[in-house]
């Protein structure tokens, strides 16, 4: 049988007195599409730094594709890709050559880094600021740059940190068809977003994180079953389900980490 | 239902015409406040408020110094009867208020004024917080205060001048707050983008420097100078621009013709109407929706990128060839750096030019020329010591990128350090040329000697550097001119080890010469050159161990935005 691609064990990471991550222990198999999601501050973004090898885990265990992180950390980084929460740009670059450097420093031949430069640039529709530094981007285009950064070397597991925010609907719909057809050819993805239609849309499993605990973890009709079946379980619950309406994503995260209180709050002043 | 506050506040009426201009201006200066007290919550924040406080008491007493030299200028001026060097103050001045705040901008991110249009603001309060935002930039402040010593001056020399003294400077300086926003507005659209301030602000240093050889080139040649009267003449045909203008009125006005005196007061009175409707004309459009500051137009579609291939460095394995001509890439792209690269020959210059007629007023350089080529190696790599002490400094974000590809730090580490030593060749190689074409070529002892005293101090330099880029890392930005320190810890280390470095090669410099055995200091360095590589070997692999254990701090430090 197969390593998962993603395999956490005990995963917990301390700031001071803080524990942003405590105790997590999840696997992603090989091939998945998989959502992280959680709350602003919940811990996604410190587990997917230690992931990738940006933050040591303060205890735990990681192992990509079955490679120990913390022993081997240049043999995992080999397989992967990244898209981190600052994009890991160098401003002062433009496109081709942040490309070209990238290749090269994922061991790629000269002229393969080249050739794959440049398809990604036109793939990304990036190919028209020859001139333009990096740093002269529009947000959307460098986390286009980003994610063709992230690719180029053909990782068999990806992590994307929030690759859909601030990305007009052309480039997301990019974005997706190139995440789905690296699913196709078995790459495993492994993304954070806080728009659940997407992770809806993309994702077969999903875990939730929320203040440094995970919470819920499965494929999306697992955690519909769940949550459907705490619900009925409540007599007089706050949002009955209809007999044959599917609950979404959304319903299910807020079920899951407690949002809908506020929403009997009103603004009293406002219009 | 829960409310959040009660009672209800009322809404704002529909007939809400804005803000008072005065509640306006208490609102940007209570903002301001807040700004600046949040500023004060860091450490890092209190020392730049103390910095901040050193620089401005140093500008204001510069200024004032500035001030009493303009006011016994003009006395003289008015007690002479020269009024054609009392153009020359004004051109002065007024030349200094307006490129000043235009060519400064490389060193400053503009402020915004189109973020407060959405605020319900009126144009009168819009316009009047522009001008208000000129009258209160430090340069006008310093050249306001530059036209009230001339005021001085003027009056104590003539006393009948009073009023036309301060009706004529009123003017001007009315004219130039105008003006400089005038102009600054109109360039807004064109000075946010990046590669203009970048331009500018070369340009800026580039004469400031040029700034710095007119006393040299002025006392070389002072026999030969021409009166500054003469000079004075040209400026004649510029009577009817606002500096000759307000020459013009007191000119007029101590002659006794008061009727060209009021011509030229009107006259400045004109121009001021006619800033201001620019300005009105183009902060009209600004306030009616049109974006100044908007980036241009990119690129039309349709010309595609050029493929690039990578640098053929074979003989360096792929991720340190990439690593190290990203970092030339990054260096030769960056104005500031650039401009730091050719600092050692403008030293050079600027002392060669130093008058050499004479026994006390020629430079040690000119009379010991066989030394400018050690002194300028050594100043190069002095400079250098800016980047080599914060090798991730420039990296931002991209420090993320390296932190995750598969690549031992230590390449990394090792390929930066290659990039700064090849740089540091080739501006040695300029500071040689240099020395060749303006002094004399160095013997072939001294040559040898300062290649093998580099050989040992670079090393040195590395490895130190490498380490207090690890343990006191911080965020530099090789687009921008304004000054950034490095912070104590690399300032001290970083002088610790120039000091000691340049101390013993000086002392091996001194001995040998002294023994009139120059050839011998090259020989007394080859084996400190050795012992310096060896030092750098195992304090490289010390250092990439380390910055693996501080890239939390690394990255928190370099990627914050």
């Amino acid at each position: 049988m197969d390593a998962p691609a993603v395999c956490i064990e005990n995963l917990t990471r301390r700031f001071g007195p803080l524990t942003a991550v405590d105790h997590i222990q999840m696997n992603v198999a090989a091939g998945q599409f998989f959502g992280f999601l959680g709350p602003n501050g919940a811990g996604k973004s410190t587990t997917i730094k230690m992931l990738t090898g940006l933050l040591a885990p303060s205890e735990g265990r990681i192992r990509i594709l079955g490679i120990d992180l913390e022993k081997d950390p240049v043999a995992v980084k080999r397989q992967i890709g990244v898209v981190p929460e600052g994009l890991a740009l160098f401003g002062r670059l433009t496109g081709s050559e942040y490309l070209n450097f990238v290749g090269r420093m994922y061991g790629l031949d000269r002229k393969t880094t080249a050739q794959r430069a440049t398809e990604l640039l036109d793939f990304m529709q990036l190919s028209d600021r020859p001139k333009s530094l990096i740093t002269d981007y529009s947000h959307g285009m460098q986390k286009k740059l980003a994610m063709a950064a992230a690719v180029i070397h053909g990782p068999r597991v990806l992590f994307l940190d929030e690759p859909f925010e601030g990305v007009d609907a052309v480039a997301s719909g990019t974005l997706k068809a190139m995440l789905q057809r690296m699913i196709g050819h078995g790459a495993t993805i492994f993304l954070t977003s806080h728009v659940l239609e997407i992770v809806e849309r993309l994702c077969s499993h999903v875990a939730i994180i929320h203040k440094g605990r995970l919470v819920a973890q499965g494929s999306l009709d697992e955690l519909r079953s769940g949550v459907e079946a705490r619900l009925s379980a409540v007599p007089g619950s706050a949002e009955p389900i209809a007999p044959h309406e599917k609950l979404t994503l959304e319903q299910i995260f807020l079920n899951i980490v407690g949002g809908t209180v506020l929403r009997d709050q009103e603004l009293t002043w406002l219009g | 239902m829960a409310g959040l506050s009660a009672p209800p506040a009322p809404a704002p009426s529909s007939e809400f015409r804005g803000l008072s201009n005065l509640r306006m201006f208490a609102i940007i200066a209570e903002l301001r406040w807040n700004l600046l007290r949040n500023s004060l919550r860091t450490i890092r924040g209190r020392l730049e408020a103390v910095s901040r406080a050193f620089a401005t008491i140093t500008m204001t007493m510069l200024s004032i110094g500035g001030a009493i030299g303009l006011s016994i200028a003009s006395y003289l001026t008015v007690a002479d009867h020269r009024f054609s060097y009392l153009a020359l103050i004004f051109f002065g001045i007024f030349i200094f208020w307006q490129m000043y705040p235009v060519l400064g901008s490389a060193f400053s991110t503009p402020f915004e004024f189109g973020n407060l249009l959405r605020f319900p603001m009126r144009f009168s309060s819009f316009y009047l917080l522009n001008l208000a935002f000129g009258l209160l930039d430090p340069v006008s402040l310093v050249c306001i205060l530059w036209l009230f010593g001339v005021f001085v001056g003027l009056v104590l020399a003539d006393a009948s001048l009073l009023p036309w003294a301060f009706l004529s400077l009123f003017s001007f300086g009315v004219v130039n707050v105008l003006l400089s926003r005038a102009v600054y507005v109109w360039l807004e659209r064109w000075l946010a983008k990046r590669r203009t301030r970048e331009a500018l602000g070369l340009i800026f240093v580039f004469m400031m420097i040029c700034f710095q050889f007119v006393g040299p080139l002025a006392s070389r040649w002072r026999e030969n100078a021409v009166p500054l009267g003469q000079y004075a003449s040209v400026f004649h045909f510029a009577n009817y621009l606002p500096p000759g203008l307000a020459k013009m009125v007191l000119l007029d006005a101590h002659r006794g013709d008061q009727m060209f005196a009021d011509l030229s007061l009107v006259a400045l009175a004109v121009y001021a109407l006619g800033i201001a409707a620019l300005l009105g004309i183009r902060l009209h459009a600004q306030f009616i929706g049109e974006n100044l500051s908007e980036a241009l137009a990119p690129t039309p579609a349709g010309r595609q990128e050029k493929v690039h291939v990578a640098w053929d460095l074979s003989v360096l394995p792929a991720p340190v060839a990439a690593i190290f001509e990203k970092e030339i890439r990054y260096l030769f792209r960056s104005a500031p750096i650039i401009f730091t690269f050719v600092m050692p020959l403008f030293l050079l210059a600027m002392f060669r030019v130093v008058p050499s007629h004479g026994t006390h007023g020629a430079s040690f350089l000119v009379k010991a020329p066989d030394w400018a080529f050690p002194i300028g190696a050594g100043y190069a790599l002095l400079i250098l010591a800016n980047i080599v002490y914060n090798t991730f400094g420039a990296d931002g974000p991209g420090l993320q990128f390296i932190l995750t590809a598969p690549v031992r730090l230590r390449d990394v580490m090792l390929a930066k350090n290659l990039a700064h030593a090849a740089v540091f060749i080739l501006v040695t190689s300029g500071v040689l040329i240099a020395t060749i074409v303006l002094y004399r070529p160095p013997s072939l002892a001294v040559t040898f000697g300062t290649v093998m005293a580099l050989l040992f101090a670079l090393p040195l330099n590395l490895a130190a550097g490498n380490m207090m880029s690890i343990y006191s890392p911080k965020k530099y930005d090789f687009g921008a001119f304004n000054r950034q320190r490095s912070t104590g810890a690399t300032a001290f280390v970083s002088m610790g080890v120039e000091a000691v470095v340049v101390g013993i090669a000086a002392a091996i410099f001194f001995l040998t010469r002294f023994l009139e055995r120059v050839w011998l200091a090259g020989v007394i360095f080859l084996p400190l050159a050795a012992v310096a590589f060896v030092v750098y070997w195992l304090v490289l692999n010390l250092a990439a161990r380390r910055a693996l254990d501080r890239r939390e701090i690394l990255i928190a430090e370099i990627c914050r935005t």
